[in-house]
């Protein structure tokens, strides 16, 4: 697909303020720009600016807002909802370069980063003084900060630690016409709105950030993991239950199911779980040594209260890593089963989990499809993951299909659209299903106050009048898939 | 005239919301306003009729002060022009949904934490939301404030709490944000714009919060400390335990209780939750942090929060109440000053009838220091004279140079123009003004400390 056409002064302009090695123009080089980790949509950017301090991303942004030209940031381009998708002829910023941890405060338990930075590497530079960065979203040994910021990421970590948002404790933003502004920081007590909160997660549609403040935590004395098997999903599910309502909490709770089990036990990822079942849940405690043992125990008689046949508890790092293989090398795995994945993100009350998983895989069975379930089980939010071959138009129309009655069937339980996806170009035609159309207009009337103009990420998040920006990419992305 | 115009805006509301939806108050009645007495107090039986009000007074222009329990109201609202409506949720009490194994409770606005915290406890359940002040503080009051407790340090700020809430615009639309999941990214999180916005963007209706589970142990170990150098030396010590602490704070002078010595200057406490085991470990290595700075007391029969609320009690009480923003390496920096500033204050009130009495409190993981003085016998809570004022201000300008940022919690009227000196940069203020007319077009919503 060849790129929309962009004035060359505009080129000029932007390369004498990144320099020329700063401006990507080559279809080639345009075409790992074209999506972001949610393939079925792509579409490619009418230029990718790469530039390095905040200075130049003001420039940069004055100069296309000048122009009426569209842009979106983009970080690593792991997000899985099409919010890096760059629709309406728009520029790509990408923080690429700006990939600095400029200053860990031991002191004061903070780090200040550059947008680029690499979720892991922050907490690389931290542990040598006894911190981590908390939020690990699974992608974190490629996924950036500014990325993370931008989706209000969570991860398996963040049933005890929180998300993102919990995090971000200061930012400086590149508004959408170019105006510098800083919102929060530790100890500035000013600000009359919590505006880092509203700018967490607003998936790029508020402006740019191009440094972040974050919060570090000390890095837990110890550890401790167990793995249970169970013969039914539904089981593993209630088992979650019943240990939150025990009062434990875990740092993370976490299920694979069978269909998962059996693509990483075929794989080079082989983890050792066992063929024949139906969920294995992965179930790991971090604080102060004394307790964990305590915990571990209590954990593993809710297990087996709910039917788990084995449990299996790691007694080294080594083990623990070895217990979590099987949940993390989940989706690498699953390339072997279908040659695509449709990754769905829901998040559902707790309690209503085994119910929900039972209509997800219903839902599944009446469309024929195959289901994969591998999920932040502790936190209700689900990750069922539809295998399928996008050559097969027929098969592709069912996965559409079937992928909407699955949210609206967390949507019926009480549940959201998404937990950490974000809603990006896949799920913004859902909002409907969760908000009124007053809070809908509510949320587009707050993004024009820092996007007048509607160009920082055009056609996202919100459904309806906006949505004819995007419909050129969708055609194309169904055109694709 | 002035009667003529409470009854009929008392007219208004009484065809919306019933005889006992209105309130038309006596000078004697909590409801006052800075001294002012509301024309009417609006209580408003479900979100609808809070809707219908604040239509009414958005398209007459009525100003509006959203309200709690009423306690004690404070409002930047004396000096508007027109009546003066204060819309109080004390009416939404109900608790919409529980669902203990959830960890989630969704409940009307004007229910009391305290008993909030009673309908939770019985699960073995308990809510991280500790603003200073007396248990009849309401959901509502409590997160549309922006004074979170020391459990700041262990479970994270107010915003923290909330899964989702109704917000009420200043237009009169009914606004259901955020959900009743732990983890929602859906759309803007408008969740965390409203929390902490005083009432400046709606009436907060209902709520759906985040519980805990009650844990083995909650407990608190103090060390009361000769001198305030001390006490911030004990602090620093206990903010390096490399263990998680629900609440770390430094409280000068220490509030009155038998457990301090009266030579005390200031005490550090810290509260320690978890399981028997893992708070057996936390708090040796408290003890251990606190042992070299004074007498390192376990007091009986205190349970972890007591202590705290007490000290939250003259932080409600308070006549000023300011919190300072500051790293936490800067925090003692900042304390030179507030200290000097709060006893000269404390002298010219002396002077004065009554008395005031001032206090200092460092929260020990976050730098922040709230500073404030208590309201003396004879205090109306108004005015302090052109020197005081001079001095807060070259307080606040010093505190400014330092890299410090102020915010006034509780300030008297006369105080106000004090306090508009330490606002946000234009940048901020500017986006801040935007978003308030989008959920308070005519601007009638008055901020207010619930």
């Amino acid at each position: 697909m060849t790129a929309p056409v962009i004035p060359a002064a505009l080129i000029s302009s932007l390369s004498r303020i990144v320099g020329d090695d700063g401006v990507i123009r080559d279809p080639e080089r345009l075409l790992v720009y074209e999506s972001d980790g949610l393939t079925q949509y792509r579409h490619a950017p009418a230029a990718v600016v790469l530039p390095r301090t905040t200075e130049e991303v003001a420039a940069v942004v004055k100069e296309l807002a000048a122009g009426g030209r569209a842009f979106v940031a983009r970080g690593a381009g792991t997000g899985l909802s099409g919010g890096a998708l760059a629709v309406a002829g728009a520029v790509v910023i990408a923080t690429t370069r700006m990939n600095r941890v400029l200053e860990v405060d031991v002191e004061n338990r903070r780090a200040r980063v550059q947008p680029g930075t690499v979720n892991s590497h922050l907490t690389r530079e931290s542990l040598p003084h006894g911190f981590f960065y908390a939020p690990d979203p699974s992608s974190q040994s490629a996924c950036t900060i500014g990325g993370n910021v931008a989706e209000n990421s969570g991860g398996p970590h963040c049933l005890k630690y929180g998300v993102t948002s919990r995090y971000v404790t200061g930012l400086t933003v590149v508004l959408p016409d170019g105006e510098v502004v800083s919102f929060g920081g530790t100890g500035v007590e000013e600000d009359p709105y919590d505006l880092v909160g509203l700018f967490v997660g607003s998936e790029g549609c508020f402006g740019i950030a191009t440094e972040v403040e974050v919060t570090l935590t000390p890095v837990p004395e110890a550890a401790a993991a167990l793995l249970a098997i169970f013969d039914r999903l539904e089981d593993a599910a209630r088992a979650v239950t019943r240990i939150i309502a025990r009062g434990l909490l875990p740092a993370a709770l976490e299920i694979v199911d069978g269909e998962t089990i059996r693509a990483v036990e075929s794989s080079v990822f082989a983890a050792g779980y066992p063929t024949d079942a139906e969920a294995a849940l992965v179930v790991e405690f971090d604080g102060v040594e004394d307790s964990l043992a305590e915990e571990l125990a209590a954990a593993e008689a809710c297990c087996r209260d709910e039917g788990a046949r084995e449990v299996r508890k790691a007694a080294s790092d080594e083990e623990r890593e070895a217990l979590w293989r099987g949940r993390k090398k989940a989706f690498g795995a699953m390339g072997r089963i279908a040659p695509d994945l449709l990754v769905q993100d829901a998040t559902v009350p707790r309690t209503r989990l085994p119910a929900v998983l039972e209509r997800i895989m219903e839902i599944g069975r009446r469309y024929d499809l195959k289901v994969a379930n591998v999920f932040h089980a502790g936190d209700g939010n689900l990750h069922p993951n539809i295998l399928f071959d996008r050559r097969n138009r027929e098969e592709l129309a069912r996965v559409e299909q079937a992928s909407k009655e699955m949210m609206q069937a967390c949507v019926d339980a009480g549940g959201t659209i998404t937990g950490e996806h974000g809603v990006g170009v896949d799920k913004k035609e859902y909002m409907g299903l969760i908000y009124s159309r007053s809070v809908l207009e509510t949320m587009e009337e707050v993004r024009r106050v820092f996007d007048p103009a509607g160009l920082s990420n055009p056609g996202k998040v919100l459904p309806g009048s906006i949505r004819s920006a995007i419909r050129g990419a969708e055609e194309d992305a169904v055109a694709r898939v | 005239m002035r009667w003529l115009v409470s009854d009929s805006v008392a007219g208004v509301f009484e065809e919306l919301l019933s005889a006992d939806g209105v309130l038309v108050p006596s000078a004697d009645e909590p409801w006052t306003v800075r001294g002012r007495t509301p024309d009417v107090v609006a209580l408003p039986a479900d979100e609808e009729q809070v809707a219908a009000s604040l239509r009414i007074a958005h398209e007459r222009g009525w100003p509006v002060v959203p309200a709690g329990a009423g306690r004690r109201v404070e409002a930047r609202a004396a000096s508007r022009e027109g009546p003066l409506v204060v819309l109080s949720v004390t009416r939404l009490r109900e608790v919409v949904h529980y669902e203990p194994a959830d960890l989630s409770l969704r409940a009307g606005a004007g229910l009391s934490l305290g008993e909030l915290g009673e309908s939770v406890r019985t699960e073995g359940q308990w809510l991280g939301l500790d603003p200073p002040g007396s248990p009849g503080r309401t959901l509502g009051g409590a997160l549309a404030g922006c004074e979170h407790g020391p459990l700041h340090a262990g479970v994270g700020r107010p915003r923290d709490q909330v899964l989702g809430l109704v917000l009420v615009s200043g237009d009169g639309r009914v606004l259901r944000l955020g959900g009743d999941v732990v983890k929602n990214v859906a759309g803007f999180d408008l969740v965390k714009l409203v929390v902490g916005s005083r009432g400046s963007l709606g009436v907060i209706t209902e709520a759906s919060v985040r519980l805990h589970p009650l844990p083995e142990v909650d407990t608190t170990v103090i060390v009361p400390c000769s001198s305030v150098a001390g006490g911030l030396a004990a602090l620093r010590a206990a903010a390096a335990v490399p263990h998680p602490l629900a609440a770390l704070e430094l409280f000068t002078p220490p509030p009155s209780t038998a457990l301090v010595p009266a030579a005390a200057r200031a005490l550090v406490a810290a509260r320690v939750m978890g399981t028997r085991r893992s708070a057996m470990r936390v708090l040796d290595s408290v003890r251990k942090a606190f042992s070299s700075h004074g007498e390192v007391i376990e007091p009986e029969g205190l349970m972890g929060g007591d202590l705290f609320r007490l000290a939250g009690g003259r932080e409600e009480n308070a006549l000023i109440g300011i919190r300072v923003g500051a790293l936490p390496s800067h925090a003692e920096a900042a304390l030179g000053p507030i200290l000097g500033y709060l006893g000269e204050a404390e002298a010219a009130s002396e002077s004065r009838e009554g008395s005031s009495r001032s206090w200092v409190h460092i929260h020990g993981t976050t730098g922040t220091l709230r500073f404030g003085m208590e309201r003396g016998e004879s205090d109306e809570g108004e005015p302090r004279d052109e020197l005081e004022r001079e001095t807060l201000s070259e307080l606040g300008r010093a505190l400014r140079r330092e890299g410090a940022s102020l915010r006034a919690v509780r300030i008297p009227a006369s105080f106000e123009g004090v306090a508009a000196e330490w606002g946000a940069s234009s940048g901020v203020q500017r986006i801040a003004r935007q978003i308030e007319r989008v959920f308070d077009p005519a601007g009638i919503l008055v901020e207010a400390s619930p």
